[in-house]
């Protein structure tokens, strides 16, 4: 009731601030280096740093076949890092051609985690290293002779990278210009002139900036299930023998999405608490986002459970080693705490009003929602990796439980801090909130009396 | 007779609207008149004539070079180099789709971005006649017109409300 009494009040507020309130407020932030960002900064970077030296321990090890099973969780955490981070432009691409209206303050906070393409494209490349040889296993590559996998996953995913790269810097040309224009001059305002390319708002330019986005977005759309499709089958399903998973690129896209939404609620509430952006960030986006997130995390389970039901009637001796190693034994654990974070935790929670039309509740859900994305991806990648022989046809013996060692520990931490110093230092390059978008927002809303209450009448745009 | 450019800088969008009517009643091309603004407004919003591109056509272009690079890339390696592999066919097509496809996203992306600069006429290395108050949401009326009327040009900027009118000095 209280929490239904406050969105209410928020969405009444009024009157609304304009265009110049917004951009002062933004760019007076966004201007603003002090102590507590240099902190966060130092203190990722070390994590960073950490997960550099696990990398290294690793490394040391060398990629030898004998060996492989130490690459499982830093190919987990690749995973992880595609089904969440990099996933976040999905959201912004989406609701752009959805055209919904709430959007508006967190499409820059989902385009800027577009960065971390790069840091993927950094990971895969060891990864790629560490796979076996396709030659007489089972893969989408059917023997091809050229390049593959390491060369054609290269250039997927470095084409999903600078597709977001793309969406990220085209969509951010009017706050750059903005930057430019209002900034005091210093070496990084003379970066932001430089990447604003001379923008200055024209007729033209804003034709062609709805059209780039639109465009951008969607090829981004069209570009994550092919990068998810290659992570799944050459460092999952092509290394399990006996695992014919038909749906399983549909299943590792949906967590994506599922992933995505639940860390765009966890960065949007962390830069509430964080960062001061409660007008950015209401009831409202929270409250919007949570009716997704409830979505996906019944697909969570519908997929999962189709997959699961081939398994178990069919029955073969291959598929019965697969359904005991990733869902009835040695991965048991991490398949039952995503069960309950990725789709009971989100069930129970967020079919309540109360907890949607929160701040704190679609969050904790979302925490939840990304805990147990990772904890997914240790089961998917870990147990494939762990695997001696992949070019079996039945799965004999099953590799035993891998727990992560310490080098693991500072590989996960330590990509998990990379993605958020990323985005920390992008975001003083590009305005982490749109003062464009919030600004055409606004002239389409009007606060109006009806009847005993206020309502929110929204124009469309086109 | 040599043409030179003004800008009216108002506040209020209903002030714009107004200045791009009473331009356009008094014989000023609606092609010789741009509008700069902090966030884009729908479409005719101000009357204003609307500046044709072809953003569409570069990503279609991108696509179909990127694909035609994949196909060559993929099938031509193999005929030219036939490995022929437990007498299976020797174009292997389930890859090569792959491949293409990511050749076609990476083409269209690359002429995407190209297309953007294009059509944006981006970038450009002076900002010309521009007012930093454009991006806090100030709206500036670009009036290009011979310069004997320039002065009936600024006239009708003011009286629509204008609060500074600016020159191209360059």
């Amino acid at each position: 009731m209280h929490n239904a009494h406050h969105a209410e009040q928020e969405m009444q507020a009024g009157p609304l601030p304009t265009h110049q309130d917004v951009a002062r407020d933004v760019l007076g932030r966004f201007q603003d280096l002090g102590h507590r960002y240099w902190g966060w900064v130092t203190v990722l970077a070390f994590l960073f740093l950490l997960g550099v030296v696990g990398f290294v321990i690793r490394l040391s090890e060398g990629f030898a076949d004998e060996n492989r099973a130490n690459w499982g969780y830093f190919v987990a955490t690749l995973a992880f890092i595609v089904t969440t981070f990099t996933a976040m432009p999905v959201i912004s691409a989406g609701l752009r051609l959805a055209k919904a209206n709430w959007r508006r303050p967190l499409t820059r906070v989902t385009e800027n985690m577009a960065i971390t393409g790069l840091l993927v494209v950094l990971m895969l490349i060891p990864a790629l290293v560490a796979l076996p040889s396709i030659d007489g296993r089972f893969s989408i590559w059917f023997e091809f002779p050229m390049g593959a996998p390491g060369l054609w996953d290269v250039i997927g995913y470095g084409t999903l990278a600078l597709i977001g790269l793309a969406l990220l810097w085209g969509v951010a040309l009017p706050d750059l210009a903005a930057a430019r224009d209002h900034l005091p001059d210093t070496p990084r305002r003379r970066v932001i002139s430089w990447l604003s390319l001379g923008w200055v708002g024209s007729l033209r330019q804003w034709r062609v900036l709805y059209q780039g986005a639109l465009l951008a977005g969607a090829m981004y759309l069209l570009t994550y299930p092919l990068v998810q499709t290659l992570m799944v089958s050459d460092f999952h399903h092509g290394l399990l023998p006996g695992l014919k998973d038909a749906i399983i690129p549909a299943t590792v896209v949906v967590n994506g999405l599922q992933g995505a939404v639940g860390l765009t609620l966890v960065t949007m509430y962390l830069m509430r608490r964080l960062g001061n952006y409660e007008k950015y960030f209401s009831v409202e986006q929270f409250w919007a986002l949570s009716k997704p997130l409830l979505a996906f995390s019944l697909l969570w389970f519908y997929f999962w459970w189709a997959s699961f039901i081939t398994f178990w009637y069919g029955r073969q001796p291959g598929e019965s080693e697969i359904i005991r190693l990733i869902v009835l034994d040695e991965y048991r654990a991490a398949l039952m705490v995503s069960f309950v974070l990725n789709f009971i935790g989100p069930l129970v929670a967020l079919v309540w009003n109360p907890v949607r039309r929160s701040v704190w509740g679609p969050a904790l859900v979302g925490t939840g929602v990304v805990i147990g994305a990772l904890v997914n991806q240790v089961r998917l990648y870990v147990s494939a990796f762990s695997v001696a022989d992949p070019s079996q046809h039945v799965l004999d013996p099953r590799p035993a439980t891998q727990w992560p060692a310490a080098p693991d520990l500072l590989i996960i931490i330590g990509a998990i801090s990379g993605c958020a110093l990323l985005f920390m230092l992008v975001s003083k390059i590009i305005p982490v909130v749109s003062i464009w978008e919030i600004g055409e927002g606004l002239r389409l809303v009007k606060v109006r009396r009806y009847l005993n209450r206020y309502a929110r009448v929204i124009a469309k745009s086109h | 007779m040599a043409n030179t450019k003004l800008m009216g800088l108002f506040q209020e969008p209903e002030q714009v609207a107004s200045a791009m009517t009473q331009l356009k009643d008094d014989g000023f091309p609606a092609e010789d008149l741009d509008v700069y603004s902090g966030s884009p407004f729908p479409e005719g919003s101000f009357g204003e004539h609307e500046p044709e591109t072809r953003l569409y056509m570069f990503p279609l272009v991108g696509a179909l070079v990127g694909f035609a690079i994949g196909l060559l890339w993929t099938a031509g390696t193999q005929i030219s180099y036939p490995l022929v592999t437990g007498g299976k066919p020797l174009l292997s097509i389930p890859p090569m789709t792959i491949i293409m496809y990511e050749n076609t996203m990476l083409g269209a992306i690359i002429f995407t971005v190209l297309g953007v600069l294009f059509e944006s006429r981006l970038p450009r290395r002076k900002l010309g006649l521009y007012d930093e108050r454009i991006t806090e949401g100030y709206i500036g009326v670009i009036v290009d017109c011979p310069e004997d009327r320039a002065a009936k040009a600024e006239s009708l900027l003011t009286g629509a409300g204008a609060e500074e009118i600016k020159r191209d000095e360059g």
